[in-house]
């Protein structure tokens, strides 16, 4: 009974958090909206977006755009913030026109940068994406290994790996969840900051990435590191899964879009 | 997807994602078996809410089910024909090596969220209040989950 009401409580959180936009206002028009968010690939190399919340933002206008249509609005400039909700209204805001934007300095990620934007419509809700190079907690090296010529070992370093009651085991995940190899640590630095394990048989496995998951003695996960496993001949298979078993929900195509 | 998914976020919250069954000491797992299945309600909810997330403001997630794992599998040859490149001496610095920054701004349209945006508001303005209350009651019994 306490389960289901957890059930109930979870799913009411995704629910409210569904119907969230569509409380939000839509652009001004005349004007248009800018959001800011950012994006950075995962170790899947799948690009992950969030909001970018508090960037600083500035426009100025560089010229109507008659062909496309009338413009509307008079504002030609603004510096503004996209506070909580990532995003700033430029009420009034000449449009269609060309517009040069950017992320203000001193704002957390790409202060300083900006683009040339073309605003088609007034009422236009456009996306300052900040593209990040991801920061890996636990490295592999090396980070590449040759399928045909494997090293003899590899080192992962990072924090929290534990030798008490054994050593620790490294799982390789393909990036459908499916372990294609695991290796024991033969060495784990005192202060828990890396291992070294054997290369394992990676004669069946296909070139692309992979998920290296360092689980301690106690069945705990450390953390989890990339590599990535290739063969000169043979390139990454395609990744479509392809037709889903009977105890799937199989999407329909588009999906929701 | 959401298989996928789940194992892109493993990488990040290694410690709710794939949770195998704390009672199993045993540790040890065959080649060849998957990632835990079952999702806790936990981890449910986190990637449930992740992919409407990534639906609203990833344009990389705004695609149908194909063309994503193509994009995907666009990726991973890049990756694989640089490596090859490397290997053959022909690499062509990646922009990084000459002091390219790690942070590059872009302007992306966000014309399919607007779209989201509106059908929502457009949902929620059409159920009547009864309906609202009840909608994850009702929620629930479409998906078969017992509340």
């Amino acid at each position: 009974m306490k389960k289901m009401k957890q059930n109930k409580i979870l799913f009411l959180i995704v629910i409210l958090v569904a119907a969230l936009p569509a409380c939000t206002s839509g652009p001004p028009k005349p004007g248009f909206r800018v959001t800011t968010t950012i994006t950075r690939f995962n170790a899947f190399l799948f690009p992950v977006t969030i909001e970018y919340p508090n960037a600083g933002v500035f426009g100025n206008l560089v010229g109507r755009l008659p062909s496309i249509g009338p413009a509307t609005g008079n504002v030609e400039a603004f510096i503004g913030n996209t506070g909580s909700n990532s995003y700033y209204d430029v009420n009034g805001g000449v449009a269609p026109a060309a517009w040069n934007m950017g992320i203000s300095l001193g704002s957390q990620f790409c202060g300083g940068q900006s683009e040339l934007v073309a605003i088609l419509s007034p009422g236009e809700d456009f996306g300052l994406n900040c593209n990040l190079i991801p920061i890996f907690f636990f490295a592999v090296n090396p980070s590449t290994i040759d399928a045909n010529s494997p090293p003899a070992s590899v080192t992962i370093s990072g924090s929290g790996i534990s030798s008490d009651g054994g050593m620790p085991t490294i799982e390789y995940y393909n990036s459908y969840g499916t372990l294609v190899a695991q290796q024991t640590a033969y060495q784990v630095a005192e202060d828990g900051t890396w291992l070294t394990a054997s290369t394992p048989d990676l004669s069946s496995v296909s070139s692309g990435r992979y998920l290296l998951t360092i689980r301690n003695p106690d069945g705990a996960v450390a953390g989890n590191a990339f590599v990535d496993v290739f063969r000169y001949s043979e390139p990454p298979p395609d990744p479509d899964p392809g037709a889903c078993g009977p105890d799937q929900i199989c999407p329909i195509d588009p999906l929701i879009y | 997807m959401v298989r996928v998914v789940r194992v892109g976020l493993m990488f990040e919250l290694p410690n709710l994602i794939a949770q195998d069954d704390p009672g199993d000491k045993k540790h040890k797992k065959k080649i060849g078996s998957s990632i835990n299945p079952l999702m806790s309600p936990l981890e449910a909810t986190t990637v449930t809410m992740f992919l409407l997330q990534q639906k609203m403001v990833n344009d990389a997630f705004q695609v149908s089910h194909k063309q994503f794992f193509a994009d995907l599998h666009k990726n991973q040859l890049q990756k694989w024909e640089e490596w090859r490149a490397k290997k053959d001496g022909t690499a062509i610095d990646n922009g990084q090596a000459q002091g390219q920054p790690a942070q590059k701004l872009r302007v992306v349209s966000n014309s399919k969220r607007e779209n989201a945006r509106r059908a929502a508001k457009r949902a929620a303005e059409a159920m009547s209040p009864d309906a609202l209350l009840n909608l994850a009651d009702s929620s629930l019994d479409t998906l078969g989950i017992k509340r």
